[in-house]
């Protein structure tokens, strides 16, 4: 093992979300009650995933960037250890320094308009703050910015010569799509096998998918019970959790199905004894909001303070929206044809944002009917331009369902864009015209 | 309006050969008269609310519609209501009663039935515009006790309840509410009539085609509603081709300078 001083600057971050898990593991393991063993899970869950990248990293052992959307069931059947190229902005020890590092990827030059969620990362790879994997998943939907994310890393000294795959997504939804986006996946297992030295066994993947489809189906029933009045949980757990649970850290693996089997368990119970979101004194469900983007990362009480004040519920938002199918392990054929499907056009933001704009009206249409939601938000993070495009689908939507719907105008990751109180400012005055609360 | 009148003919040909494999296990029905007669009778509450709760695993009598047993379902519509027999409502397979002995329990812990669902209206003033709102009545709310619809983006997968079962709700039932939403939520609408096919996983595929042929007509309807609002769905153009690139790139000029100056570095 030799550990330099670039590979300690690469996993210093890792390293200190591995400790900070660890000391909240030690802090849960525990404590009673089902909540918590939920919250233990997971955070078992995310540790281990933390340590392993820290192993290979230290050990020189294979691993690969990639993202959740490139069939992280291929990884985990070919034993292969991953991280999400772009989750560096997100990891929870990363809120200290995030206005910073914001700050010094725009003295780098990077256009502040660029998605925060790849400014950073891009910030991140120039700065050796990033692992430097073995070989690299690229994403080239649903926006323009992840590729310059990949120009960098194909430029940057250490990335250079990490060797790049990014499969081709195409523009339609229909079986020739699918077939086509089959065989770029059959292409990158190809890519794998070669530069990692892991190969894909088909029995294995059928296991892995056999396993994922296990927690997915978990989720979906989960999800139903998110459609009763009151809604047994809000913005947490659930919700993206789920998503983060089924396909970011180590997708078809049996403690993710557990986690799925407890969340459900969770779920169920709530709504047998009519408990809402919350168990605070004199809490009541009073608006269920559906919220169209990714959770904000940087303003935590955001969400609370929705709970708190409104009795606003996020029964619904769009990492947490199951637009899935489950995966036919039959055949080889089948496989790829169903992670195809499920990579490229269920996923979260690729869904809406890859090709034509008509699921931004559709889930819209289907979430609102059976969630009985009461108000729609698109936040408007600044680097969704292709949400904001169809900002104008979904108000018009939303008029017809007869539901309000509210556009901000935010960065998910900068309070400094829109300010928190701007945000909470906009919600009461829309809350208050709406005659919601 | 006749972008749909394939697909119903087409229809009825792979129903009767469905037909033809079930043997007896068919029912079939001529409803006609008001619209509120459908529901008058019917074994469950019905109306807005009647379901208001989700329906739990635990108190789920059979499953309709789980993709891994076999699901299909699509509405179709027409000016021509020769193509319909107006009340009519088909059922080939066996129905929700007696399903403990025949229904696939290896889908799911639930049992469960492949299942096929067609909502068919016609009058002769329906056009494009009325096309969203005959979707959303297939998929019947909660508007029938003990019934409910899951929330899936692209099948018909449903429930019924232990209680419901209990008392009697069959596909009749279900068909009368889809015939009756149909009438009254479609001011259009003249006639219409409902196919269920529960008899296995391979006719619910083979029903597949037809419906996916149906959903494809559907969708481009929606993409050509969109346009006549002037929103256009797909989208043909980049920063490049766009005239307000210059707006754009002066943005980010003031953004530039407001961060900097917020920071206290010279813009």
């Amino acid at each position: 093992m030799v550990m330099t001083a670039s590979k300690d600057r690469q996993i210093a971050r890792y390293r200190k979300e591995r400790d900070y898990f660890a000391e909240v593991y030690n802090m849960v393991k525990d404590l009673p009650g089902d909540d918590m063993k939920l919250y233990r899970m997971q955070t078992e869950i995310l540790l281990s995933a933390k340590e392993t990248i820290v192993d290979c990293v230290e050990n020189d052992k294979p691993f690969i960037g990639a993202y959740f959307c490139n069939a992280p069931e291929m990884f985990s059947a070919m034993d292969l250890p991953w991280f999400m190229i772009m989750e560096t902005s997100f990891l929870s020890t990363a809120s200290d320094s995030l206005l910073g590092d914001i700050d010094s990827s725009e003295e780098m030059g990077l256009a502040t308009d660029l998605c925060t969620a790849i400014r950073l990362p891009i910030y991140y790879i120039e700065e050796g703050l990033m692992p430097v994997p073995t070989a690299a998943i690229g994403l080239l939907s649903p926006c323009d910015g992840a590729p310059m994310l990949h120009q960098v890393m194909m430029h940057n000294e250490a990335w250079k010569s990490v060797p790049q795959y990014s499969a081709d997504p195409p523009y339609g939804k229909d079986e020739r799509a699918v077939n086509y986006y089959a065989d770029e996946l059959k292409r990158m297992a190809d890519f794998l096998e070669r530069h990692t030295g892991h190969s894909l066994d088909m029995d294995r993947l059928a296991q892995v998918c056999d396993e994922s489809n296990k927690g997915y189906a978990l989720w979906q029933e989960y999800n139903e019970l998110r459609r009763n009045v009151p809604s047994p949980h809000g913005w947490m757990p659930g919700g993206s959790t789920a998503f983060a649970m089924s396909q970011c850290y180590v997708a078809g693996d049996p403690r993710c199905t557990a986690w799925f089997e407890h969340l459900l368990k969770c779920g169920e119970d709530r709504v047998r004894a009519g408990k809402g979101a919350s168990d605070a004194e004199g809490f009541k469900e009073k608006i269920r909001l559906f919220w169209f983007d990714l959770l904000p990362v940087v303003t935590t009480d955001f969400m609370p303070w929705l709970e708190e004040e409104f009795g606003a519920v996020t029964v619904m938002d769009m990492f947490g929206n199951y637009p899935y199918t489950l995966i036919d392990t039959s055949s080889e054929k089948t496989m790829f044809h169903d992670l195809a499907k499920r990579n490229l056009l269920d996923s979260p933001m690729i869904r809406q944002a890859r090709g034509t704009a008509e699921n931004f009206a559709n889930d819209i249409r289907r979430i609102v009917t059976d969630y009985k939601i009461d108000a729609v938000v698109l936040p408007g993070h600044m680097g969704h331009k292709d949400g904001s495009a169809a900002s104008g689908i979904m108000r018009e939507t939303c008029r017809e369902l007869g539901v309000p719907f509210l556009y901000i105008g935010m960065d998910l990751f900068d309070p400094r864009y829109t300010t928190p109180e701007a945000v909470k400012d906009k919600m009461s005055e829309f809350f208050a015209g709406m005659g919601l609360g | 309006m006749a972008a749909f009148d394939d697909c119903i003919r087409d229809l009825r040909s792979c129903v009767d050969l469905v037909r033809l494999g079930a043997a007896s296990n068919t029912f079939e029905v001529d409803l006609h008269g008001d619209p509120a007669d459908l529901v008058g009778g019917l074994p469950v509450k019905f109306g807005e609310g009647a379901n208001p709760g989700v329906l739990l695993r635990s108190d789920t009598f059979l499953e309709l519609g789980n993709p891994a047993a076999g699901s299909c379902a699509a509405v179709m519509w027409t000016d021509d209501a020769s193509l319909l027999a107006d009340g009519r409502i088909t059922r080939v397979g066996p129905d929700i009663v007696g399903a403990g002995d025949v229904a696939d329990t290896d889908a799911s812990e639930t049992p469960s039935f492949p299942f096929a669902q067609f909502l068919l209206v016609a009058g002769p003033d329906l056009c494009n515009e009325d096309h969203e709102q005959i979707l959303q009545v297939q998929h019947v709310g909660d508007r029938v006790e003990g019934y409910m619809v899951r929330s899936t983006s692209e099948y018909v997968w449903a429930r019924v309840g232990n209680d419901a079962a209990a008392k009697g709700f069959d596909l009749e039932s279900l068909g009368r509410v889809l015939l009756h939403l149909a009438k009254t939520a479609i001011p259009k609408a003249t006639s219409a009539e409902v196919v269920f096919v529960t008899t296995s996983k391979d006719d619910v595929e083979r029903l597949s085609d037809v419906a996916g042929r149906a959903k494809e007509i559907g969708r481009e309807i929606v993409s050509d509603l969109w346009k006549e609002r002037g929103f256009d769905l797909d989208c043909d153009f980049d920063c490049g081709s766009c005239s307000d690139e210059a707006v754009c790139d002066d943005i980010r000029d003031v953004i530039v300078a407001t961060k900097k100056k917020a920071r206290g570095t010279p813009a």
